[in-house]
């Protein structure tokens, strides 16, 4: 068993790191907010390092490289479509609600788009409006439409999900470490509140929240690479997804109540990471529907023992069916 | 790159060990602590038969008789062992760790006497550690060991003493004078239960019986041959011991046993559960794996030589709290036969009920939640 992701991995996960600490780290997120127009210059940070060229579905070494090229830019809430492109053979793969109103994060970028589900259904889509809402939670976010296809791309479904969460853990991470930094820095009662016991039981739940979600990160990486059963690998991936989530509450709820008043604020990063934590942890379905949507696939597909690809269907409550509205087709 | 394919040597084991339970132990098996004397003698068969297939010391070194299993193998065993019940009773506690630390720390004539009836399982050890004033604060530690002629006296109280009452031998930590530091003075003894003076007072609880006892040590003699270690330096062996104990028991393998039986068993009825409970079932089922992940963390570290106090807290908070989860959404699943059932064909409900009170102790024995939440806020900023 080995737990470590490969050496090229890393190393590309840390350039992808510089380049965006280089541009402005989370300062980028600021100025875009500020001017959604600055998203293109964000983007050709990016090109510059090939990473479009990358095929996170084609093998496991591409896919570890992907998946910390998403940590890197989770790490500073990189205001453009990095996972959706990673993923998009090209193009860009938006994950969309199964029903409508439908927002996608950043469907105004001239990309290639194309959409699939939860549960691997492909969709057309293209925004309602040509701006973004601009909104504090959702500065990025389009009203979209979608037309739902004939088909499914259940693995591509995963992997995007998956994704999305190594993204997800990089902002999960940065705001841990500014929240540690805070409580050692932030004196009161004549002590930095860090000393005091409250807080450190609140860290390490923090801490517990991010690196259960790392390690599960990890496994789910590395069953997609080689769970043939194309269900097993969603449910995987949904299971990672509703883990993150709660894994993103305990975290940044903490990083709130530990920065106090402070962490509102726009001079704080916590203040922009917990704002931009909300694409992932709404979109395209919230937790409670990501939660529904896990249920139905475990009940059908099953969930495989840890480590032994292909033992999913020995859980199976249902019979899976070829096609329809509750289960996957396979 | 990442690989967690279970090696094939650890789903043969895995597989035997499957059918030596089907084969040995039969349904609605609850562990050796229950009131029924025929569940010990049951775990003493099955010791004996482990034994007989040189996997009851799995994990010792083959210079003491065992195969040298690796951690992951280790893990297997730990793993197969919980989920059914533990069906080698109180063995896991010699075999996990009373006898790798006499194997470290013992002289050859300690070894000699002490690990061949480890390994054929037919002894039992307990713990003599907690003690009314020292729980969490385990230095703060009272019984005293008086030097006499060729060895010691031992006079004091020992609490919460798991399996006392069956035990044969007892680890025991006293101090053999007043401390400069906290630490200092503590010794491990090697305790024969049938010394004089040894009083056993079983305590009843919710855990059901043998869990919970007192011990009192009244002028308890022990020879210096049964000092471990040097005199006065224990701790360093409580601390390795504590390690050990840290990874101990796999309680997520018993979670996930029961979540995975749980549709199978209700039939058509689970169907029925609301929606929100079985939500949490499919919840249950993520953070379960969660936990594994965790654990398999720390024995990687261990087979790399780099234990980690930091990954091994956040393992037990992880599983601790998991266990006691789990309890709750098992309870609701099985309804009010969660109460309890004199029904005895109703097995899963019987150890739904079972593992429910036993989780309620998960976050206090062997290191309490909060000081587990201690190590990591410790090391985190550090």
């Amino acid at each position: 068993m080995n737990g470590d992701l490969s050496v090229e991995a890393v190393e590309f996960g840390a350039v992808v790191r510089q380049s965006i600490e280089a541009a402005g780290g989370v300062d980028v997120l600021r100025r875009c907010a500020a001017d959604p127009a600055g998203r293109t210059e964000a983007g050709a940070v990016l090109d510059r390092l090939g990473l479009w060229d990358l095929r996170p579905l084609d093998g496991p070494l591409e896919l570890e490289v992907a998946a910390v090229a998403s940590r890197a830019a989770g790490a500073f809430a990189f205001p453009y479509p990095v996972v959706e492109r990673l993923v998009g053979n090209g193009g860009a793969v938006a994950l969309v609600a199964e029903h409508g109103p439908r927002v996608v994060m950043h469907l105004d970028l001239p990309l290639e788009w194309r959409g699939v589900d939860l549960r691997g259904r492909q969709y057309r889509v293209g925004p309602a409006s040509p701006d973004p809402l601009g909104t504090p939670l959702a500065p990025f976010g389009v009203e979209a439409l979608a037309e739902p296809e004939d088909g499914h791309e259940v693995r591509l479904a995963a992997v995007a999900i998956t994704l999305h969460v190594w993204w997800l853990l990089g902002l999960l991470e940065t705001a841990l470490a500014d929240t540690v930094r805070y409580t050692q820095e932030r004196v009161q009662f004549g002590r930095p509140i860090a000393r005091f016991q409250a807080t450190g039981f609140r860290l390490a739940d923090m801490t517990l929240a991010v690196n259960g979600l790392e390690e599960l990160a990890k496994y789910t990486l590395w069953s997609l690479a080689h769970e043939e059963d194309r269900a097993g690998a969603l449910v995987d991936a949904l299971g990672l997804r509703v883990a993150a989530l709660d894994a993103a509450e305990t975290v940044l709820r903490g990083a709130h109540q530990l920065h106090g008043a402070m962490g509102f604020t726009n001079e704080v990063n916590v203040s922009w990471l917990s704002r931009a934590s909300q694409s992932v942890r709404r979109l395209p379905e919230d937790r409670q529907r990501s939660l529904a949507t896990l249920l139905d696939l475990v009940e059908t597909a099953g969930f495989a023992e840890l480590g032994r690809p292909g033992t999913a269907r020995n859980l199976a409550v249902r019979p899976r069916v070829a096609s329809g509205q509750r289960t996957v087709a396979i | 790159m990442l690989d967690y394919t279970e090696p094939e040597r650890v789903t043969r084991l895995r597989t035997e060990l499957r059918e030596l339970i089907r084969e040995l132990i039969p349904p609605g098996f609850l562990g050796a602590f229950t009131h029924d004397p025929a569940d010990f003698e049951l775990t003493q068969r099955f010791c004996r038969e482990l034994g007989r297939r040189r996997m009851l010391t799995l994990a010792w070194p083959s210079r003491y008789g065992g195969a040298d299993a690796d951690v992951w193998e280790q893990a297997a065993l730990r793993e197969e062992m919980w989920a059914a019940h533990e069906p080698r009773g109180a063995q896991y506690m010699g075999l996990n760790w009373v006898g790798p630390a006499i194997m470290r720390h013992g002289t050859e004539e300690q070894r000699a006497r002490h690990l061949p009836p480890i390994a054929a399982g037919t002894v039992v050890w307990c713990q003599g550690f907690s003690e009314p004033e020292a729980g969490s604060d385990l230095p703060a530690l009272r019984t005293r060991a008086t030097r006499v002629d060729g060895g010691w006296l031992i006079n004091g109280q020992k609490v919460w003493t798991s399996y006392a009452g069956m035990a044969q031998w007892c680890f025991l930590l006293a101090r053999v004078r007043a401390p400069s530091q906290r630490h200092d003075g503590i010794t491990v003894f090697l305790v024969d239960m049938a010394q004089p003076g040894i009083e056993v007072r079983p305590i009843a609880s919710m855990l059901g019986p043998h869990h919970l006892n007192e011990v009192y040590f009244d002028d308890v003699w022990v020879p210096d041959s049964e000092v471990l270690g040097e005199v006065g330096r224990g701790w360093a062996i409580v601390m390795e011991v504590l390690r050990f104990e840290r990874i101990g028991i796999a309680r997520y393998a018993r979670c996930e046993k029961l979540l995975r039986a749980a549709p199978a068993v209700l039939g058509d009825a689970w169907g029925r559960l609301p929606a929100s409970l079985r939500e949490r079932w499919a919840l249950a089922l993520v953070r379960t794996r969660q936990a594994r992940l965790l654990a398999y963390r720390v024995l990687a570290n261990a087979e790399n030589g780099s234990p980690e106090p930091l990954a091994a807290a956040l393992y037990r908070i992880a599983v601790t709290t998991l266990d006691q989860e789990v309890a709750e959404v098992l309870m609701e699943i099985v309804g009010n036969r969660g109460l309890g059932t004199t029904d005895k064909q109703l097995e899963f409900e019987r150890e739904v009920e079972d593992h429910w009170r036993y989780a309620q102790a998960s976050t206090v024995a062997s290191g309490t939640l909060e000081m587990n939440k201690h190590v990591v806020a410790r090391a985190v900023l550090s």
